[in-house]
């Protein structure tokens, strides 16, 4: 993956640096930055502090202008504060839209129309004592913000929109499943990829995994409300492998920004497997898992597994990732199962319920030491020290807790020190088996 | 090309207008056509993201016990009063609109672990500078009157809320 090309900015200020020492021409550093979709005279960065200030800025007034419909101006008559912030609403979105349609800017003036027209919603609501549970209004005020993002397009305004039905989806979900988040969902996931936003694109997933975390949530509330409950870490295996998928689908397209978003979807994806490795690698957490679950008929294994299933098949057709990592994806499926088959049962509920934490423990492992190899071998500094980082909490933890009392964790850092051990030999075998193919190549190319 | 996105730009424009006249409309609908109607009611003062502070109204008639009734369910509650009576109060509640007399329509918002769903009939909250919520709180802890005023169709709006202690 194309780790290097989050940091455009600071690549470009390199660049920039080897071009005026003279050790590459103007040409040869255009063509460098060119693989990651920028180039030497891209002036992104003088702009950049510009445009976030001054969002930054707008985001303020909006907020004032929310705290002083908050402060509840009673004396005001209420035809005059209604007015007053309706004409706001209006004239700014029509500056707005002026400016849009122009310089094909204005995007500010809307996105400030766009908060003062949530705030409108409010006040009506403040006004008429709309009730006190009132998910409605949020839900007007995203709806009200959707078409305008999506004629300009416009990442501030969708983003507006995402996170007021992100509100939204909070509030009215716990009354009702928020089915109509695919509307908005859908709204700025098409915005994304119209206005070749990557950040953008990353919101739109993480809400799309918080609200299919919620619809399952229903599911097993029966209708009554949502419960969160173990097979939830299911359906985010499943997802975490679909993530992965998607990630190494991204960093291979043609279009930079996909590239840029597949590489934070693969992070953000690494990290959520470390974390779920970790937590896994806790007894007591692993046995209240296994002892939570239902068997086959539980709701979130279906889910995990549809959306394992369509990982496997992703990395298994396209051929995506390294060999260790898409051979965890196709087994997921099989593990899930196997997982749910086995939880639940009179044997999870028993002493067996170890063998599934020393497995996850050897599974974290072997996981670290494949990610320093592939952060050594490719040259990815995170993966590297995502693996250390990784082995040394294990270590930490496993310390701590006496997993197996005092003999029992002893005997586990010497098979967790044999395999470290094994791994490096095997490493250090490779690089001298690599170097000896180069010398040998060398020397029948001098003869 | 332009002309069509103009249009729709003043179309998106048009529907926020559309809205907040529906938000608005909503809101006034039972100030104009609605009954006006007393309520016992209990008033704490917290506060709401966008809307600021508020006093938050309680009724008995406010949870249900031992309902089928599912959260976001339509509930329709008979509104009675005695010949002698000053309040209003509320009967037993129902899934099916009531042919005759005021009722109360409300949404369940319950929460399946606690003993009771909740129903909210948007009467549950009265918004006002924080100095004045936080007096009415005080005020109006022990007795207080809802002053609401109800559609035919059961929609209700809250006017006010008063201290004036009632003898029935």
């Amino acid at each position: 993956m194309q780790l290097l090309g989050l940091l455009r900015r600071e690549l470009r200020s390199e660049c920039r640096q080897w071009v005026a020492d003279g050790d590459i021409s103007e040409e040869q550093g255009n063509r460098i930055l060119a693989r990651y979709g920028t180039r030497l005279d891209d002036d992104a960065d003088s702009s950049l502090a510009y445009k976030v200030l001054v969002t930054v800025a707008m985001l303020f007034v909006g907020l004032a202008i929310l705290l002083l419909v908050s402060a509840n101006w009673e004396e005001i008559p209420r035809a005059v504060r209604m007015l007053g912030l309706i004409a706001t609403t209006i004239t700014l979105n029509l500056i707005g839209i002026r400016g849009y349609l122009k310089q094909g800017e204005g995007s500010g003036w809307l996105f400030l129309g766009g908060i003062s027209y949530g705030a409108s919603i409010m006040l009506i609501a403040q006004i008429y004592h709309l009730g006190e549970h009132f998910p409605d209004g949020l839900f007007y005020w995203a709806l009200g913000v959707a078409p305008m993002a999506w004629l300009v397009r416009s990442r501030l305004l969708a983003l507006l929109m995402l996170a007021v039905a992100f509100l939204w989806m909070g509030a009215q979900g716990q009354y009702t499943p928020p089915w109509a988040m695919v509307l908005f969902l859908g709204v700025a996931g098409a915005i994304a990829l119209r206005a070749h936003s990557g950040g953008l694109l990353l919101v739109v997933i993480a809400v799309l995994v918080s609200w299919l975390n919620l619809l399952l949530g229903w599911v097993y509330g029966d209708g009554w409300g949502p419960d969160f409950e173990a097979g939830h870490l299911s359906l985010n295996m499943g997802l975490l492998a679909l993530l992965y998928a998607f990630s190494h689908w991204a960093a291979q397209s043609e279009a930079h920004y996909l590239r840029r978003s597949g590489s934070l979807v693969g992070l953000w994806s690494l990290r959520g497997y470390l974390l779920l490795l970790l937590m896994f690698s806790f007894r007591e957490f692993s046995e209240g898992y296994l002892h939570e679950l239902v068997g086959l008929a539980d709701p979130g294994l279906w889910a995990g597994l549809l959306a394992a299933l369509l990982a496997s098949v992703w990395v298994v057709v396209r051929r995506l990732g390294s060999s260790g990592p898409r051979l965890l994806v196709m087994l997921l499926p099989f593990l899930l199962l196997g997982i749910h088959a086995f939880g639940g049962t009179e044997m999870a509920r028993g002493d067996a319920a170890w063998l599934f934490v020393v497995a996850v423990n050897l599974l974290a492992l072997l996981s670290a030491i494949v990610l320093i190899q592939e952060g050594l071998k490719r040259g990815l500094t995170q993966y590297f020290y995502s693996g250390i980082v990784l082995i040394l909490l294990l270590a930490l933890m496993r310390y701590l807790d006496l997993f197996g009392d005092y003999l029992g964790a002893a005997a586990m850092f010497l098979v967790a020190a044999a395999v470290l051990y094994g791994a490096a030999r095997f490493w250090r075998r490779q690089q001298n088996q690599e170097a000896a193919g180069k010398a040998s190549a060398a020397g029948e190319g001098q003869s | 090309m332009k002309r069509c996105h103009v249009m729709g730009l003043m179309v998106a424009l048009g529907l926020q207008v559309v809205v907040m006249a529906g938000v608005f409309l909503g809101g006034v609908y039972p100030l104009w056509v609605g009954e006006e109607i007393r309520l016992e009611t209990r008033p704490v003062d917290p506060r709401d993201l966008f809307r600021g502070n508020y006093a938050r109204l309680g009724y008995d008639f406010s949870t249900l016990k031992a309902s089928d009734l599912r959260p976001g369910d339509v509930v329709y509650l008979p509104l009675e009063k005695q010949p002698n009576e000053a309040l209003w109060r509320g009967g037993e509640p129902q899934a099916t609109e009531p042919e005759t007399g005021l009722y109360l329509r409300g949404r369940v918002a319950g929460q399946p672990w606690s003993a009771g769903n909740t129903v909210k009939y948007g009467i549950e909250a009265l918004f006002a500078p924080k100095e004045k919520a936080l007096a009415l709180e005080r005020q109006l802890r022990d007795s207080a009157v809802a002053v609401v005023r109800v559609a035919p169709n059961g929609k209700a709006a809250l006017v006010a809320v008063e201290a004036k202690a009632i003898n029935n």
